[in-house]
């Protein structure tokens, strides 16, 4: 064997036995440069007979008051997932972190954290959650939630900057803790930190048509966009960022596959606006315009970019007959719901009519919906297509829906709420 | 030099890791530790003589390189300058073990857990390492991972070149008989 083989054979084998250590490395290069930092600044920043007058102060403090074990003063649960918790005494110094589900025991059992500074510990919790790739450019949100209010805004600035700085694309979403024995139930029973379930209880208090078993099955990326909503807004919910939308066809796409349908251009529409909700256990896109006086609202879903729903509502008919409410196509929320109790006031009263269905206002799409899939016994249901319009001078909906393996047709009462014809 | 050692060092590149480490991006150190670990490992592992204290220098080594990165002015040989760190830090493991002198042929071997490595192929490094003296196998060692000229080598260990040039014929003399053997 010639001396380059045999080199080249030592070089090899060199390199098959070298460990790799590197994620170590950068852990304990982290907590040495941390330590010298914290040292430098002992020594610079206070005098020598402060500390002297301090710890004989400390000393004292310590001997009475002091208990044997240090004071939880905070606790903070990252989710992410994994889900991770933090414990925290009156200093911000780590007392304990933990992870609460398998991936969390995975990130931070290689973690000696306890009695850093709560910032130095995130930066090195953070790096490792992208490290494994917890944190990436399709899951990059995470859900902070904290028991002592006083610490969000801090906090929240705090995990941001550390992503910014990481040159990371994040989103982070904080909310105080509320004190609901039930979310620990909740939390149980579905598998998921408490933290999740309270951010979820309060989405479905704001739409009662989520629900708990498909929401729970949401990453916090997922329930963060659903959080971008507008209709979703929630008191006392901070978020810095954007959810990332990299798993879906993103907005443009959305916009684009809408317009398309109904054969309209950028151009040609007028109220545009779109909003991302949770619908058919999807992630879909909710597209609203105006196009040739027609109102179109148009569901698409966010995974595959096909329909779901297609409303269309004309102008000329909604206004022009009674319909006096001014919040737009979903009118659920408004009036009372003694719809499909008919009446014989059918809406010609000029513009004039209050929000009570059946006399003279417009039941809306939502409502209509509800009729139709009630009356159907649907509770899955695919390519929904309504659209209010004329009808030997009355204002009816016109509803087409998959469900139960056939098709369904329905006439329904726009001011009534009366099924007029069924197929 | 084999294509295989000239692609194992890219010292432009090198120069850009240490740039992301000193400005705290850690897919540098990354990027670097996978360019240049076994390196750092062989020669470490041809000073101390054990995979176990080995593995401890490669681990000081960096983390003083990551520390050093900051002050880090390249002069174009960033291996060289890595090199440097790890011997005196594997020299001063030594002083502070004093494992070399009592360390028997058995605690030498290297240990069977790398599954990547066959029993053939960790036979024929314990017994070229075996056959050769200290600074003969940190010699063939650093030639055969860095590729560097022997007057680089020489300028890393500190010896006049005549000297690692002598070491360098001796020690290959030596493997080539262990492989004669083998065959």
């Amino acid at each position: 064997m010639t001396p380059e083989k045999i080199k080249e054979k030592i070089n090899k084998i060199v390199q098959k036995i070298t460990p790799d250590i590197s994620e170590q490395i950068i852990l304990d290069a982290r907590k040495k440069a941390y330590q010298t930092k914290k040292e430098k600044t002992r020594s610079f920043s206070w005098k020598p007979a402060l500390i002297f007058a301090m710890s004989c102060l400390l000393f004292v403090t310590v001997i009475v008051n002091k208990p044997a074990t240090p004071v939880v003063a905070a606790t903070i649960s990252l989710d992410i997932n994994p889900s991770i918790e933090i414990t925290l005494d009156e200093n911000d110094k780590i007392i304990e972190i933990i992870g609460k589900n398998e991936e969390g025991i995975s990130v931070v059992e290689d973690l000696d954290l306890e009695g850093y500074q709560v910032e130095a510990a995130l930066k090195v919790l953070i790096e490792s959650l992208l490290k494994h790739g917890f944190l990436n450019e399709n899951a990059n949100s995470i859900l902070v939630t904290v028991d002592d209010e006083d610490i969000t805004d801090s906090l929240m600035k705090m995990i941001n900057d550390i992503l910014v700085e990481d040159n990371f694309d994040g989103s982070v979403v904080c909310q105080n803790l509320k004190d609901n024995p039930d979310l620990v139930k909740l939390a149980e029973t579905y598998g998921i930190s408490i933290g999740r379930a309270q951010l979820i209880t309060e989405l479905i208090a704001l739409d009662e048509t989520y629900n708990i078993e498909e929401l729970a099955k949401l990453n916090v990326t997922q329930l963060n966009l659903l959080l971008g909503n507008p209709e979703n807004a929630l008191l006392g919910i901070k978020r810095m960022g954007q959810a990332s939308q990299k798993d879906y066809i993103g907005e443009e796409k959305a916009k684009e596959i809408a317009l398309s349908s109904v054969g309209a251009k950028e151009t040609e529409i007028s109220d545009y606006n779109i909003e991302i909700d949770y619908r058919h256990r999807n992630i879909v896109y909710v597209i609203k315009f105006v196009y040739n006086n027609i109102e179109y609202v148009v569901m698409v879903n966010g995974t595959s970019g096909t329909i779901l729903e297609c409303e269309q509502e004309n102008k000329q008919y909604k206004y022009q007959y009674g319909y006096n409410n001014s919040s737009g196509l979903d009118d659920e929320n408004s009036g009372n719901n003694n719809y499909g109790q008919g009446s014989s006031n059918n809406g010609t009263n000029g513009g004039k009519g209050n929000n009570s269905y059946g006399n003279g206002s417009c039941i809306g799409q939502k409502n209509v919906k509800r009729i139709a899939l009630n009356h159907a016994n649907a509770s899955e249901y695919n390519n929904y297509r309504s659209e209010l319009s004329l009808q030997d001078g009355k204002r009816v909906y016109c509803v087409e829906f998959e469900a139960n393996n056939r098709q369904y047709k329905y006439v329904i009462d726009a001011n009534t709420g009366e099924i007029l014809e069924e197929k | 030099m084999t294509d295989f050692c000239k692609q194992s060092i890219d010292d432009v590149l090198l120069d850009e890791c240490l740039e992301e480490i000193a400005s705290d991006d850690m897919d540098g150190f990354r990027k670097l530790y996978e360019l240049t670990s076994h390196i750092l490992y062989g020669f470490s592992l041809s000073i101390v003589k054990n995979e176990y204290t080995a593995q401890d220098c490669l681990h000081d080594s960096y983390i003083k390189i990551i520390e050093a990165a900051k002050t880090y002015v390249s002069k174009s040989k960033p291996l060289a300058w890595m090199l440097t760190i790890t011997r005196n830090t594997c020299l001063q493991s030594l002083r502070e073990n004093r494992k070399q002198a009592n360390l028997t042929e058995e605690q030498w071997i290297l240990q069977a857990h790398e599954e990547d490595v066959s029993a053939v192929d960790r036979e024929f490094l314990n017994q070229c390492l075996n056959q050769l003296d200290d600074k003969e196998r940190q010699v063939i060692m650093l030639h055969s991972l860095t590729g560097y000229k022997f007057k680089e080598i020489a300028q890393i260990l500190k010896l006049p070149l005549s000297t690692v040039l002598s070491r360098h014929n001796r020690a290959i003399k030596k493997l080539q008989q262990i492989v004669k053997q083998e065959e």
